[in-house]
């Protein structure tokens, strides 16, 4: 070992000066404090539903189940879209803004622990977008086509359009979001919008299909509307023409029980399209499915969300979703299911039984058959009121990613608050300068000022 | 959000890679940072003397910097003389030429965590950080001759902890 003299502990100590973290961990532990600073943990769960497994296993489901999801996923991209961009690829998100016409394709991998997870479908999608006439994407699930859905910016209704089961579905916006959806009808663009706004990591170059680009990655869980429990991203763009080349992304969510990857690429800037693509065209012979009102934040919308609340607590025993981030609600919306479906099963009075199954159908808005006829095929009642449910339960989730878009200042206490506790704070925002709604555990509504807020909440357990 | 929250997330914003630099500097390890980061916002988020605090990011620094050098207190590592039934396989002599000069970069952080807070903040900022003692000094509070003689007395006191680690092993 060298002798510790005045000039070796320096040479140690520049060594050390020399020392050096990467750039991606970096950004990794410094988005880590900022989440600790600023978010509420969300408790975790550990049960798994019968209703996500009847989903996942239904040949007649799971497009309708993926429709929803990537219209949750479209309005998370909607709801936090960012003004404010970086300059080095500020001219990027610029030049992209200003593209009319584009199409890419994506392909979508998830793999997880949730049940059927192991029978996820390989989703390829093929997706054009219009400036004047919005957006078409076709989903096509294990090579065939399964769901199309439509977005038009002058229409107040998105339409997912499901071939193989003659059947649709319509999700309505409100007035007040319309003119966003209007300005945002364009996916990647805006995923562009916010790779470049929120804090990314310079990759530098690389070649992709023989093209040479430039890169920047990005880890930040609020792109996409927090949709990802952990998220990263890559954006590659082409250095002659300021373009994405590829985009792609992946995260997990449900406390890591799901992972998502996605990749965008092949893009094609500035096509002719023909405006007809853009139409859903319905045939007459279709059914309707589901169809849901995206609340807005007035009094009627706060009603759906009360409704929405209601239902969920009356099968989970008096309980709210921990969290109002879509999978999580669902996937407890779910587990309350198996569980307000066993308790009815154990039920040895035949007759007492079947008037609990009646009871639980009136709740659910269909005639529940479960796992005693374990194979069968949901009929096409209990599919229309599955995917209807589905959209329902994600009336709080939408509402409450508005409030936070809008600043309103919302905060929910689902994981601490009940239908019992009448007078505790569930969910909350801010509607005026001195004053806030709040819906209280027994779902009554009342204005409150800010000091009245901090009593009320200070009540609260921690 | 109160003032200081938004105080303690500005600081994160425009010193959070340095910070985080620097605490793996003084750890040499890739975990620890993330969780040093951590502890520091926190511990600023609760802190009445960074509100009061001229300059915040001094404030954080020093209070980084404590950080670090408790964690390697804390840490349970003593220094193992390199006898031959301890040498790892042998993989090539670059490898183990690294084991060695990591152990020597970790000796003498840890001979530096015994010095006094003073001492330590100077032989941080003047040999790991390389700012002049103009700059340490208005970090710090004291005048630049001050903390030259600080300085001096500090490597003189890492000599002789670094004798006595070698002689003890």
């Amino acid at each position: 070992m060298a002798e510790s003299n005045e000039k070796d502990i320096r040479k140690r100590f520049d060594e050390i000066s020399k020392y050096t973290i990467s750039p991606e961990v970096t950004t990794c532990d410094l988005e880590r404090v900022r989440r600790k600073l600023t978010e509420q943990p969300v408790a975790p769960q550990a049960m798994r539903p019968t209703i996500w497994r009847m989903i996942m296993n239904s040949r007649m489901t799971k497009p309708a189940a993926a429709a929803v999801i990537i219209i949750g996923a479209l309005l998370g991209v909607t709801y936090f879209n960012v003004d404010g961009t970086s300059v080095a690829w500020a001219e990027v998100s610029e030049k992209v803004q200003q593209v009319r016409t584009y199409m890419f394709k994506g392909w979508t991998s998830t793999t997880g622990n949730m049940p059927g997870a192991e029978h996820m479908p390989k989703v390829e999608t093929v997706t054009y977008m219009d400036s004047e006439y919005g957006m078409r994407n076709e989903t096509y699930m294990n090579d065939k086509l399964s769901f199309i859905m439509y977005m038009n910016p002058h229409k107040e209704w998105m339409v997912s359009v499901m071939p193989e089961t003659k059947s649709y579905m319509r999700v309505k916006v409100p007035d007040e979001q319309s003119g966003k959806m209007r300005q945002q009808s364009s996916d990647p663009r805006e995923i562009v919008k916010q790779f470049t706004s929120f804090g990314y990591t310079e990759l530098g170059r690389d070649t992709i299909d023989g093209i040479e680009v430039e890169g920047i990655a990005v880890d930040d869980p609020r792109i996409l509307g927090g949709m990802f429990d952990s998220f990263k991203g890559r954006l590659w763009v082409d250095v002659q023409t300021d373009l994405p080349v590829k985009i792609e992304y992946e995260g997990s969510m449900l406390n890591g029980e799901m992972q998502m990857k996605i990749t965008m690429g092949e893009f094609q800037w500035d096509l002719e399209l023909d405006p007809d693509l853009f139409e859903p065209n319905i045939p007459d012979d279709y059914t309707l499915m589901a169809e849901m009102q995206i609340p807005g934040t007035k009094d009627k919308d706060v009603d759906k969300v009360i409704e929405a609340l209601r239902l969920f607590s009356k099968i989970a025993d008096g309980k709210y979703p921990s969290s109002l981030s879509m999978m999580t609600s669902m996937k407890e919306f779910g587990e309350a299911m198996k569980k307000a479906t066993e308790a009815v099963d154990a039920i040895t009075d035949e007759a007492l039984r079947a008037e609990a199954k009646e009871s639980l159908g009136e709740i659910l808005g269909f005639e529940h058959k479960h796992n005693k006829e374990p194979g069968k095929k949901p009929s096409p009642e209990q599919m229309k009121a599955i995917t209807s449910m589905m959209m329902t339960m994600q009336t709080p989730t939408t509402f409450y990613m508005q409030l936070v878009q809008q600043d309103k200042d919302p905060a929910y206490y689902g994981d601490k608050v009940s239908a019992e506790d009448t007078e505790a704070v569930l969910l909350r925002w801010k509607v005026s300068d001195t004053e806030y709604q709040v819906i209280f555990g027994d779902l009554t509504t009342k204005n409150v000022t800010a000091e009245q807020l901090a009593e009320l909440e200070q009540a609260i357990s921690p | 959000m109160s003032d200081r929250q938004e105080k303690v997330l500005e600081l994160l914003d425009t010193s959070g890679v340095h910070l985080h630099a620097l605490l793996g500097r003084l750890t040499l390890d890739g975990h620890a940072p993330g969780d040093l980061m951590q502890e520091l916002f926190i511990r600023l988020s609760g802190s009445n003397g960074f509100d009061r605090a001229k300059n915040p990011f001094s404030y954080a620094y020093k209070v980084a910097i404590n950080l670090a050098f408790e964690w390697r207190r804390k840490r349970k590592i003593k220094y193992q003389p390199l006898e031959e039934d301890c040498l790892p396989p042998d993989t090539g002599p670059s490898t183990l030429e690294r084991m060695i000069r990591t152990e020597e970069l970790n000796q003498i952080l840890d001979a530096t965590s015994q010095l006094s807070e003073l001492a330590r903040n100077v032989v941080v900022m003047r040999y790991i950080e390389h700012q002049p003692y103009e700059e340490i000094a208005q970090q710090l509070g004291k005048r630049p001759h001050h903390l030259r003689s600080v300085n001096a007395k500090a490597l003189a006191r890492l000599q002789a902890l670094l004798v006595s680690q070698k002689q003890n092993a």
